[in-house]
């Protein structure tokens, strides 16, 4: 494996960490990737082939790895077999490529990438890497943070639905059982589903963001749209006599009865909803 | 939405062989908009090939179990699994509900009083 001195300044990260990035590469490396990580804060630059892919077993220290998409089968077939083992799985995989296609990127996103990167997008990608190793740091430094998940998607309903199925993944990152899964995904599919019709009222080109953190204890996903929110405190029991037979107002209340915490923002435009983790089972 | 109807002794089974999600749920709505117009009173639906029932599907059918309550007729919900009969679990709608678990004796089962 090679690694590339990447730059003459010495670029330190506060507490003095160098930042570290495996590039992931088969057949090419964009000529336009290196500087853009370098752009990005990124000091120590290790690459790594396909072949040599196939031999890495232990993980290695790195602040995020970057995947070159090459719409290359066998690379996402090795990186995906890293990903089984839970230290390598726990780093941000950054994917970078000159795909601007929406479904090309949901398609990355579906694999559980955590952001597909455009190249021509130079101050995007540049302000989303710094972001990822600040956000990456600081969260498994002060607060245990595992993992993060963030993305945004068009007002369609078939997007709501393509996160849903990468909630499903959590099965494997986390200690969540099937059934509290199925339980969150009800609940997104609520929540997300009201971010696009009321909140983004069927505009498609309005945007929803979602993210989901996973920490040591809990998960929280936290969905936003563009909307004018709505008055949270006006949302009335559905379990209320004269509201049984009542056609709406079994949504939120749904969520909430899956979910651990569910809340609003003031304008009631941002949801954030928390389910907690069983505790572990103490080890002998 | 791909819905299969059936009669039988007067009574309409209405099989869902499909999800109810936000996007479809509205034909589900027409179905039973419609058997209410031509006053099929007694109504059943069988979820036993569904996961996924959108909050404002369940509201559909309290919409329409309200009206076709008041001339005497009902709906009853046959077979559901065990994710949809949480969902009428928590919103207690299995309290107001009828819910089969087996396709036998439908007509006998409308002339009994409701929940």
């Amino acid at each position: 494996m090679t690694t590339t001195p990447a730059g003459d300044a010495p670029g330190q990260m506060p507490g003095n960490l160098t930042t570290r990035c495996l590039v992931f590469q088969h057949a090419a490396l964009p000529p336009a990737l290196l500087p853009l990580l370098r752009a990005g804060g990124v000091r120590e630059i290790e690459i790594i082939t396909a072949q040599q892919i196939a031999t890495i077993t232990q993980p290695q220290m790195a602040d995020f790895i970057a995947v070159v998409d090459e719409n290359d089968e066998q690379l996402s077939v090795q990186a995906e077999r890293l990903r089984q083992n839970t230290q390598w799985k726990l780093l941000p995989w950054l994917v970078f490529g000159a795909e601007t296609e929406y479904t090309r990127r949901v398609a990355v996103l579906r694999r559980g990438f955590w952001e597909y990167l455009q190249f021509d997008d130079e101050e995007r990608t540049r302000k989303k890497i710094g972001l990822t190793i600040d956000f990456y740091r600081n969260c498994r430094i002060s607060r245990h943070m595992e993992g993060w998940v963030s993305f945004q998607f068009k007002s369609e309903y078939s997007f709501v639905r393509e996160v849903n199925f990468f909630i499903s993944r959590l099965q494997y990152m986390t200690t969540l059982t099937q059934a509290e899964i199925e339980d969150i995904q009800y609940a997104f599919l609520e929540i997300g589903n009201n971010a696009v019709e009321h909140g983004n009222t069927g505009n498609p080109e309005k945007l929803v963001d979602i993210s989901y953190l996973i920490f040591e204890d809990k998960l929280t996903i936290r969905v936003a749209d563009e909307g004018q929110g709505f008055d949270v405190s006006k949302i009335r029991n559905p379990l209320d006599d004269d509201r049984i037979e009542h056609a709406r107002g079994r949504g939120i209340f749904l969520v909430k009865q899956m979910m651990d915490e569910v809340d609003f923002n003031d304008k009631g435009n941002v949801c954030l909803m928390t389910k907690r983790f069983a505790p572990l089972p103490a080890t002998a | 939405m791909d819905i299969t109807r059936e009669e039988k002794d007067g009574v309409v089974i209405l099989r869902l062989n499909e999800d109810v999600l936000v996007e479809n749920f509205q034909e589900l709505k027409t179905v039973l908009e419609e058997l209410i117009t031509r006053e099929n009173d007694r109504i059943v639906i069988d979820m036993h090939r569904i996961q996924y029932f959108c909050s404002q599907g369940l509201g559909t059918i309290t919409s329409s179990l309200k009206i076709i309550r008041e001339r005497g007729g009902d709906i009853k919900i046959l077979n559901p699994a065990g994710r949809i009969l949480k969902l009428f679990e928590l919103t207690r709608l299995n309290k107001i509900l009828d819910i089969l678990q087996e396709e036998k004796d439908l007509k006998e089962r409308f002339q009994l009083p409701t929940p």
